[in-house]
């Protein structure tokens, strides 16, 4: 007896060997995932190990500009670590000054003040300037959220906050690992494409060749982007004369990686040491008004300029990566959840249009 | 099983090829005959060797072409409509004949199938890692690009002939046709 026409419409050919693909493809996957966790474990080499990517990423036009003067990739590479490490030290000792006294201050600060007694001042000083808030019922409810939020930050940037040994043998490992990925990184695409079945050869080039692109433009331009903000927040509340303007200027420019919330995040401390600092309400706003001014200059300029057409991730998604990855992962996850969701936005991408072009993922013939 | 050999198999073959054979190789081939001794070096940095079993599929018509194989041993066919009741057979390739080069330039799709027809060693160069060696070694670029250049401007050529010569036998044909009573 024939099958109705609906039904025979929806018959699937399990293909053996795409099965097999699919075995390997997750075999592969949780192999890579046990090994994370176990690095995870240890943190001493897997974060020098994600920041060492970053930073061949970052640094992989210089080198590519030096070898178009000629330069072999070998001599170019030690040429950029070299002035990269000496940037670095004219800057730290440029710096250091301002960061050590900035550093001193706020450690003063958080010794005298605890969240608890900060909300108190904050509070006090909300009640005087604004007499016409008539509910302190409901200061007071924001206040308690404030400060259960205030605490759980505190934890996770102490949890962050890493001891010396990490700290020496990262500053050992950081430039080690991003040498020979600077250096050798081509080799291991190679290695890694050489490993594959033939059927799978050329379409595994071009989808690494897209996310190769796509990321490495991703992450230059939100380093290149978080840099702007930062160089501004320092130079807007320097003029300002915001206290700590210097270390919460960096922050705010590393927050801009989360997007949406990053500027709020950054902004936050700033207004909050006005007002203390200043002991009136109305300081909040020209801090206010700064930063507004920096995300004008940002979404008119700065990004659309640098960003361009990469990597575009819909706000909803955006929306949901960054809780969810800040709930798993705190504020790691928070940073790293909009790039990682880059790759698995860009993988998945390809292996659909490879699925609409290649025979290999179709089926067997 | 056999895949999971396959996957072991290329992680540790080829590991006894004479370098000096492949840039051999690919001094032979036209696009690279004006190349030096250095340049050949870095091309050969980027090929990537395949080993092909008789009957296997290189790549097929109509899926999108990455880069150009050049054959090292073995035999190579090409066929149109492959697999189907109208496969035709365009070309045999052998030892040093190169194929797929167009993919090299555009992002089209392949125009035919390639078959290998006995165990078959190939070298692959590819787009990416073509324009990547551009990006970083320009003047190697113009030098390539303009061989290329000058290699389809000698098939334009010849294919205006061929056509030349296919309209002149269609004219002398309807000649006769109009000629004859």
């Amino acid at each position: 007896m024939k099958p109705p026409a609906e039904a025979r419409s929806v018959v699937i050919h399990f293909d053996r060997d795409f099965f097999f693909f699919l075995f390997k493809a997750g075999t592969f996957m949780l192999a890579l995932l046990a090994a994370v966790w176990i690095l995870s474990y240890s943190g001493i080499v897997l974060t020098p190990l994600i920041l060492a990517v970053v930073l061949s990423i970052l640094l992989n036009p210089l080198v590519v500009m030096l070898e178009r003067r000629g330069m072999n990739r070998t001599s170019a590479v030690v040429l950029v670590m070299v002035v990269l490490a000496l940037l670095l030290g004219a800057a730290l000792n440029f710096l250091s000054p301002v960061i050590a006294r900035e550093f001193k201050a706020l450690s003063g600060l958080v010794q005298n003040e605890t969240p608890a007694t900060l909300l108190t001042k904050i509070k006090a000083l909300l009640m005087q300037h604004l007499p016409w808030l008539k509910n302190p019922g409901l200061i007071t409810q924001v206040m308690d959220r404030a400060e259960k939020l205030l605490y759980s930050l505190l934890n996770q940037s102490i949890q962050l906050l890493p001891s010396v040994i990490p700290v020496a043998i990262a500053l050992v490992l950081i430039p080690f690992m991003t040498f020979f990925l600077l250096k050798d990184g081509r080799r291991l695409k190679k290695s890694f494409i050489q490993a594959l079945p033939n059927r799978y050869f050329e379409m595994a080039t071009s989808l690494l060749h897209k996310i190769d692109c796509q990321l490495g433009s991703y992450i230059r331009g939100q380093v290149l982007v978080s840099l702007c903000i930062g160089a501004l927040s320092v130079t807007a509340l320097a003029i300002l004369r915001v206290p700590y303007f210097f270390l919460i200027g960096a922050a705010a420019g590393l927050a801009n990686m989360i997007p949406y919330f990053g500027p709020i995040v950054g902004a936050i401390p700033a207004i909050i040491l006005n007002v203390i600092s200043k002991g009136r309400v109305g300081a909040a706003l020209p801090v206010i008004a700064a930063f507004l001014l920096i995300r004008l200059i940002d979404d008119t300029l700065v990004s659309p300029n640098i960003l361009g057409r990469s990597l575009k991730i819909h706000p909803l998604l955006v929306i949901i990566v960054i809780f969810t990855g800040g709930e798993m992962f705190g504020l790691m996850g928070l940073l790293l959840c909009i790039p990682v969701t880059g790759i698995i936005k860009v993988t998945i991408q390809e292996l659909l249009w490879g699925f609409r072009h290649y025979r290999a993922l179709r089926s067997s013939d | 099983m056999g895949s999971v050999n396959a996957l072991w198999g290329n992680l540790f073959r080829h590991k006894n090829v004479d370098r000096g054979d492949i840039t051999v190789l690919l001094k032979k081939i036209p696009l690279f005959t004006e190349l030096h001794k250095g340049e050949l070096r870095e091309i050969e940095r980027l090929v990537h060797r395949r080993v092909y079993k008789g009957g296997e599929v290189i790549f097929w018509e109509d899926e999108p072409g990455v880069g150009m194989y050049v054959v090292q041993h073995g035999e190579v066919g090409i066929f149109k409509d492959y697999a189907k009741a109208a496969q035709k057979e365009l070309a045999r390739l052998e030892p040093g004949d190169f194929f797929g080069e167009m993919a090299l330039l555009e992002d089209d799709c392949r125009s035919a199938t390639a078959v290998a027809l006995d165990d078959t060693h190939l070298f692959g160069l590819f787009h990416p890692d073509l324009f990547n060696l551009f990006d970083r070694k320009p003047q190697l670029g113009v030098k390539l690009l303009s061989t290329l250049g000058n290699i389809l401007a000698r098939r334009l050529r010849k294919t205006n002939q061929d056509l030349l010569v296919l309209a002149k036998g269609r004219a002398g044909s309807a000649k006769k046709k109009t000629a004859s009573p």
